[in-house]
């Protein structure tokens, strides 16, 4: 009886290991064993740290955080083997002293010499961006990365011939094995790599970030800098409920963190017969997207000179200027530019308090972040 | 007991395998179906094409954003509470949004232009990616003001006559507690929910109304912008825009 009661529970124990086993999702090695489709890895899941001020992180479904996808995506964004004579990388116009932009250049200038005609923009918080570039051409930032290493005056190589170079490296198709767990360099995994890498360039610890959170004071002159950021534009009696302020906040919220809206807009820069730079128009076509740019972040503004997409500020007391003049009326101007006569009138007092204020969204922490810098020659570990 | 063993073998095997089984719709819920139908003069309104409004001044509409707040249908029962906050880009045309509600028969549709005081003034960070009061959706003011209810952007020229590009703009924005107005969204008929049905009430939104009602007219020569100092200028917005729902 004994012997038979031990029999069952072997049975119902049996049971319930082969039920649970035969449920299993299939995992695959942890280690580099090749198998029938060659080696396998898993990676290992990451989560970002979002600071307090910024909200949840979009996160495509179908590029998660990895530990070895961020790795490899940072090799691959100092990678000069990217570029057609291998002497250029994403890095060469994004270095992380002047918040990712390019050295205070008003035009980056490609492998062969060829200067472009925008300015190059800083990189952080690209994650919660909604398009790319200046004039918003790509959707995503795994399309937007793509694009310089083929465009001619920029790296001027083809993707075939980058992945091929990638693919003789001793390294690197390891890297991509632990990144996406299956052997197999394409442009689009070296995408996804170099995007996670960007998602996880995050800005939220400047002094201003620090007032808000309560562990800083700014001067009186930096906080009122900040309040003229919030108020509407116009002097009374001429605008008759005008606040004095800089009207900088319809564009460039704080709210959410990112001191942008994200959105495409003409500021005025020009007058109408003057545009050259069509932006969002020069790949729509339509009159209303005419001389539309992407409005950027104000975080680490003092630190990405020149200004605008064509880099033609070259301090910050030229692009306040700009603002306090009003701009040039136009059929696309943005609405919010509402003072194209008569400008701001802003005091000379004014204009220091919002340089200053600016000056508090200089984020040191995140431009030396040593995680997003140079990370050297691609290795394993 | 021991013949029932190879059994309950096979019960654990096969009942420990399965898929999960498909959500069916369940009997006691249907969904209801809001769409919002932006119009010029009863016709489907187009961003960037010229119309004339009220005062005859030429223009055109950029932008129309809106949140709804606190939908609710209203029974005997009660109040089933739909949605707090709500986000509208109307500049492309229709839009639906649906919500699962218990099945059964409702008096009215109710819901307000804005957000809610207690959402309006949290910390937006703290709405995620895909929350309709997410900062991604550029109606976020600031701390003091909250969200822009009613964002309302596009250009005019007074004069009938030109034919020049429109270039004046206006900028009609909405915020506050002060323009958080109630809205009654009841068709004609009380909204019936059947168990696994769809019902929709559609709204149409009359546009061309923002710019008068019985109370008065928006002159965009001199009334061209809300950013929000200007209240009164929100206040006779908002009661326009409220007029100008009509639900089917």
């Amino acid at each position: 009886m004994i012997r038979h009661r031990t029999s069952l529970s072997l049975l119902g124990l049996l049971g319930l290991v082969t039920a649970f086993t035969a449920c299993r999702k299939e995992t695959p090695e942890e280690t580099p064993d090749a198998g029938p489709d060659g080696p396998t890895w898993t990676p290992t899941p990451y989560t970002v740290e979002v600071p307090p001020t910024l909200s949840a992180m979009p996160i495509p479904a179908d590029n998660p955080f990895t530990v070895e996808g961020i790795r490899l995506g940072r090799f691959l964004f100092y990678e000069e083997r990217l570029s057609g004579n291998n002497t250029q990388s994403c890095a060469s116009c994004h270095a992380p002293e002047v918040a990712f932009t390019d050295h205070g250049n008003q035009f980056s200038v490609g492998i062969d010499g060829i200067a472009g005609n925008r300015n190059s923009m800083a990189i952080q918080n690209v994650a919660w961006e909604s398009s790319y570039f200046w004039d918003g051409r790509a959707a995503t930032l795994e399309e937007q990365i793509l694009q310089p290493v083929e465009n001619p005056i920029e790296m001027h190589e083809t993707w075939p011939n980058a992945v091929a170079k990638l693919e003789a490296d001793s390294v690197y198709p390891t890297l991509f094995l632990r990144a996406f767990g299956t052997p197999g360099i394409t442009k689009e995994r070296a995408a996804k790599a170099m995007a996670q890498f960007l998602r996880t360039m995050i800005s939220g610890d400047s002094r201003f970030d620090k007032f808000m959170r309560g562990e800083e004071q700014l001067s009186v002159e930096e906080q009122l800098g900040f309040q003229l950021t919030l108020l509407e534009g116009g002097i009374p009696p001429a605008v008759p409920l005008g606040q004095g302020g800089a009207d900088c906040f319809h564009c460039h919220p704080h709210g959410g963190g990112r001191f942008t809206d994200g959105i495409l807009r003409n500021n005025g820069l020009d007058p109408q017969s003057a545009w050259t730079d069509l932006g969002l128009g020069g790949w729509t076509g339509l009159p209303q997207d005419m001389a539309k740019f992407k409005t950027p972040s104000l975080r680490n503004v003092a630190l990405s000179a020149p200004y605008m997409h064509d880099g033609r500020f070259q301090t910050l007391e030229e692009v306040i200027e700009h603002y306090n003049s009003g701009g040039h009326p136009s059929t696309t101007i943005d609405p919010n530019m509402k003072f194209t006569t008569g400008g701001l009138q802003l005091s000379a007092e004014k204009k220091a308090q919002l340089i200053a204020f600016l000056h508090t969204l200089t984020d040191t922490a995140f431009v030396n972040n040593p995680a997003f810098h140079d990370p050297g020659p691609p290795t394993l570990e | 007991m021991q013949r029932y063993a190879p059994i309950l073998f096979l019960l654990l095997l096969v009942a420990g395998c399965r898929e999960d089984e498909p959500i069916t719709p369940s009997p006691t819920t249907g969904t209801l179906r809001l769409t919002l139908v932006p119009e010029w003069e009863g016709a489907p309104m187009e961003r960037f094409t010229e119309y004339r409004n009220i005062s005859d001044y030429r223009m055109t509409v950029e932008l129309l954003k809106m949140h709804l707040g606190e939908l609710r249908l209203v029974n005997n029962s009660g109040e089933q509470r739909m949605a707090e906050a709500t986000y509208w880009d109307l500049g492309e045309g229709p839009v639906t949004q649906a919500w699962t509600v218990p099945k059964g028969t409702y008096a009215s549709f109710l819901g307000a232009l804005g957000v809610p005081s207690d959402l309006n003034y949290a910390d937006p960070a703290g709405y995620g990616p895909g929350h309709p009061l997410n900062v991604s959706n550029g109606t976020y003011w600031n701390w003091a003001t909250g969200y822009r209810f009613v964002m309302f952007e596009g250009r005019y020229d007074p004069d009938p006559a030109s034919t020049a590009p429109l270039i004046s703009a206006f900028s009609i924005h909405t915020g506050m507690d002060t323009c958080y107005t109630e809205l009654d969204l009841t068709p004609s008929s009380p909204i019936v929910i059947n168990g696994g049905g769809n019902t929709t009430v559609t709204v149409r939104i009359a546009v061309d109304r923002f710019f008068h009602s019985p109370t008065g007219t928006i002159d965009l020569a001199t009334e061209n912008t809300a950013h929000g100092s200007n209240v009164p200028l929100a206040l006779k917005f908002t009661r326009h825009v409220k007029e100008a729902f009509e639900v089917e």
